[in-house]
């Protein structure tokens, strides 16, 4: 007799959305997290969600992700602030003006066409950047932010109230296979039993997996990104400029976060701050936003982003896997927008065994079978 | 220079070929004597509550700057090169700008935060549709700092890199202490010390002692400050031989690669190292009293500051609960301030603080009021942790010491063995003791471990706990981010009481002094044995974008 119908390895945005959903389904759940809820990258993002992505599959998913995301006040009594600024990318060539033109045609086949706008609009709607010879940009109004650490205590609050058994601090050490069949989890010394185990634990995937005999192609590639002091709020959308890797988005507080793009550590290396990541950060944003000089820099941390060969999620099972073995992860740096959707798509799932239209892209054996989804849009 | 809507807050400044630099304010000015740090000398005029709270409406002097000095300052400078962008210390005439007066925003914000409390966004009303439309204006609307386009930088000449092989982060005497032992061993060192001038509070003693009239102060505080000052002296003859060097400014943390960034007057400096020693001390939280967020509520070390500039005026309260604090309350007595000692006891205790726009009272338990214009407070000192946490050594409350202590060994090596942490920064040991344990840790650090056994056995450790505070429901943890005892207790309703969560539903900690104050009276909240502080994030001091661009720039 197993304790649990479902246990889940990983208590971030979408171990505890999927075991909301499971739980609300009546099954009896258990969250597993080697830390606190939300340790690992759940609390470190930068808080933003869009449906403008470029592989078909990813739109379709986000279409749906961004409506299930912003009803989730409704849900579990707790406010994910969102603010609905949308998602402004700035362009200075005319090569990317014509992909986004291409681009906005699938989106409005999806219902979410945006606006391409010509240089002097960019520089009328963002006053305060120093943008150059910008050609164009692309305003995304349906994307904005919210902020991740209302997610995951929502979640919490919710599965709290659904009686999931919720194991802090336990970092599982094992996974029992029996008879080619998953029935339970070590951790330490302690065994705790379940007709199915579903892993979504981000960039620790592979490590866990590998407990069941399982690879699976995600990697770590840690970034960095920051905060500064509270200033008036003047920026809605959360802006993108390509060309200088840099963007950046006003958060409810004031606070500018934002990033650079390309600097990035692979592998699960020790989430610390860099020299060169701080600096360079300060030098390209000044260089766009020069405002921002007298602006003071007030916070900064580091996260791993999860990373798949086509930059799009893994969810589901895989046919050579023991049964029962299920996964949700490899979000590729858009794992909290997507967390609410994803853990009910995975509920339905794993408590039917049916596999939902929306998830068929994402199977764990696409790789395999040559049917990557390449996306590309990956900041 | 004049703006609308700001005509009453805005400061004018002028250009003048006097020597005496000039501050003005609405169109009168006053003149300072040159190297006043600027809070200071608004303070002396009184202009504590010209500034209003960065957001949620509360009033909020420049007396912040008890907090950390100028670390807390919202103040934006314009001119340029007039005022040191880390110490706003004021060298020519000045043009300051302050931010707004409260928004409207702000004020209503402020309302639904005291009255809903921490996370009142989730409340049912303002969670979802018109109803956080509506809030999240209110919200948007309430930071009070001026638009981005108003901001100018400070000027910032100065970029320098450099390499050491050991960096000591503080100048007072456990820090000399090492940088003695290293000079004597022959070692090369950097020391940081932001005021520039070794002692620590050993040097803020003497300079109120120099002011002081010789008769007031008393034989036996002028002796131990003198007995102290001989270690200053023999600790700040390391840097006669040129092995070493100090630099003037503040320490923001350090990276992964091992470079320092420190901001100073004119600029920044990237310092790489081997090892680094952090010596940064201890310094006293605000006590938990209703009322402890008032302008006028400031801290032993800034109440001697302004005193050794005459600028703490009016009748005093001093509260202490440290010995070192009674002693900087009698020398700033005798600079001829009208400031009481109060000791707490159980048959006179502090109910709260009153006041309005400032302090104007406090009242004690049995009723009695006393009408006052400054508390200073001189609570149990606690270990300056923000720059050793960062860096990665272990803090952990000791609930029936009512204080911190970290992971150090006795010598002050940690896990990393190019870290170290030493006096009482470790929350071991303090003053002369200090002075022996940067000693023992130097000579260590040269593998000198004979001279190491000698000056750790001059080190006495001390075992002292703070006496347990009031508290009460009201009292501000977080004046950055207006946090009360009362968010805690919410959050441990919604069954987040581990630090790490309580921070990200209250934002205790996350404000500009980066949790330099409140760390402690959270944890003293929690009440919790062994409770760890949240992760401490980077950089330690807010540091305006420029600086590190500047650094950036010239990699390239």
């Amino acid at each position: 007799m197993s304790d649990y119908d479902v246990i889940i390895v990983g208590g971030g945005g979408v171990g505890l959305s999927t075991a909301y959903h499971l739980a609300k389904k009546g099954l009896r759940v258990c969250i597993i997290e080697k830390n606190y809820l939300g340790s690992g990258s759940s609390t470190r993002n930068a808080g933003g969600f869009r449906v403008h992505f470029k592989a078909e599959e990813n739109v379709r998913y986000m279409v749906a992700g961004r409506k299930k995301l912003l009803s989730l006040p409704k849900e579990t009594g707790w406010n994910v602030t969102p603010i609905t600024g949308g998602y402004f990318w700035v362009l200075h060539n005319e090569q990317a003006m014509q992909e986004f033109r291409e681009l906005n045609r699938m989106w409005a086949s999806q219902g979410v066409a945006g606006q391409l706008l010509g240089g002097k609009e960019v520089k009328e709607r963002l006053p305060m950047l120093e943008l150059g010879a910008t050609v164009g940009g692309f305003f995304g109004p349906q994307d904005g932010g919210f902020h991740h650490d209302l997610v995951v205590f929502g979640y919490q609050a919710a599965i709290r109230r659904l009686r999931v058994d919720v194991r802090e601090y336990s970092p599982v050490s094992g996974i029992i296979v029996e008879g080619g069949k998953v029935t339970g989890a070590k951790v330490g010394s302690r065994e705790i039993r379940g007709e199915k185990l579903v892993i979504c634990a981000g960039a620790w995937t592979p490590t866990i997996s590998r407990l069941a005999g399982v690879d699976i192609p995600i990697s770590a590639e840690r970034r960095e990104m920051g905060v500064t002091e509270p200033i008036k709020f003047f920026l809605r959308p959360f802006v993108i400029i390509p060309s200088e890797g840099v963007y950046f988005a006003q958060g409810l507080r004031g606070e500018i976060r934002g990033t650079v793009t390309d600097l990035k550590t692979e592998g699960l290396v020790p989430l610390v701050s860099t020299y060169a990541w701080t600096v360079e950060y300060a030098r390209r944003l000044l260089r766009v936003f020069p405002g921002m000089a007298g602006v003071r820099f007030n916070r900064q941390w580091s996260g791993y982003y999860e990373m798949t060969p086509d930059h799009s999620h893994i969810m589901g099972r895989g046919n050579a896997w023991p049964e029962g073995l299920y996964v949700a992860a490899g979000f590729s740096g858009h794992g909290m927008m997507m967390s609410p959707i994803t853990g009910e798509l995975m509920a339905e799932h794993v408590s039917g065994d049916t596999t939902p239209q929306l998830m068929l892209p994402f199977s764990p054996d696409r790789f395999a079978e040559g049917k990557p989804v390449r996306e590309l849009m990956v900041f | 220079m004049k703006r609308s809507g700001d005509s009453q807050y805005t400061y004018y400044a002028y250009w003048s070929a006097f020597l005496v630099p000039s501050v003005r304010v609405r169109k009168v000015s006053f003149e300072v004597e040159s190297g006043t740090p600027l809070d200071v000398a608004l303070y002396k005029e009184g202009l504590t509550s010209y500034r209003s709270s960065v957001k949620f409406g509360r009033p909020r002097g420049i007396a912040d700057a008890s907090v950390d000095y100028g670390d807390n300052l919202c103040v934006q400078v314009t001119g340029e090169g007039l005022v040191d962008p880390t110490r706003y210390r004021v060298v020519r005439d000045v043009e300051v700008t302050f931010g707004n007066r409260a928004t409207a925003g702000s004020r209503m914000s402020g309302r639904l935060r005291r009255f809903f409390g921490a996370g009142f966004q989730n409340n049912l009303f303002m969670r979802g549709g018109v109803g956080w439309d509506v809030t999240r204006r209110v919200i948007t609307g309430s930071a009070n700092l001026e638009k981005i386009s108003h901001f100018r930088p400070p000027e910032l000449s100065k970029v320098e890199f450099l390499k050491v092989s050991n960096l000591i982060v503080g100048g007072g005497l456990a820090g000399l202490g090492v940088a003695a032992a290293l000079d004597a061993s022959g070692r090369d060192f950097a020391l940081v010390e932001s005021s520039g001038v070794p002692g620590g509070r050993v040097e803020i003693a003497r300079r109120l002692l120099n002011a002081a009239p010789s008769t007031y102060a008393t034989d036996d505080d002028s002796a131990q400050v003198s007995s102290l000052l001989r270690l200053v002296e023999s600790g700040s003859a390391a840097f006669r031989s040129g092995r070493g060097r100090l630099i003037e400014g503040t320490f923001c943390g350090f990276y992964e690669e091992k470079i320092g960034v420190v901001l100073c007057s004119e600029g920044a400096i990237a310092v790489s190292f081997d090892n680094i020693i952090f010596a940064n001390g201890r310094r006293s939280p605000v006590p938990l009293l209703r009322g402890n967020d008032l302008p006028g509520v400031i801290s032993i070390d800034y109440a001697a500051r302004l005193a050794a500039h005459r600028a703490l005026r009016g009748k005093t309260l001093l509260y202490s609960e440290d010995k070192w604090g009674s002693l900087v309350g009698r020398l700033i007595a005798a600079c001829g301030a009208d400031i009481e000692e109060f000791v707490q006891s159980d048959r006179a205790k502090i109910a709260s603080i009153l006041g309005q726009r400032r302090v104007e009272a406090v009242v004690f338990t049995d009723g009695r009021r006393k009408p006052l214009s400054n508390f200073v407070y001189a609570t149990f000192r606690q270990p300056a942790l923000e720059l050793p946490a960062q860096a990665g050594v272990g803090y952990s409350w000791v609930a029936a010491a009512d204080a911190l202590r970290a992971d150090v060994s006795a010598d002050g090596s940690t896990a990393l063995p190019w870290l170290w942490a030493v006096g009482s920064v470790t929350g071991l040991c303090e003053l002369e003791a200090s002075y022996h344990h940067g000693l023992a840790a130097g000579y260590a650090l040269s593998q000198d471990d004979g001279k190491s056994r000698a000056e750790l056995k001059l080190v006495s450790v001390r075992g002292g706990a703070g006496a347990p505070t009031a508290r009460s429901a009201d009292a501000f943890i977080c004046r950055c981010e207006d946090v009360m005892v009362s968010d805690f207790e919410a959050a441990a309703r919604k069954g987040l009481i581990e630090p790490e969560k309580i921070k990200r539903f209250t934002g205790w900690g996350t404000g500009v002094c980066q949790g330099k104050h409140c760390l402690y009276n959270g944890l003293r909240t929690l009440a919790r044995d062994g409770a760890s502080p949240y992760t401490q994030r980077l950089p330690i001091t807010p540091t305006p974008f420029a600086a590190l661009a500047s650094l950036g720039d010239s990699a390239k």
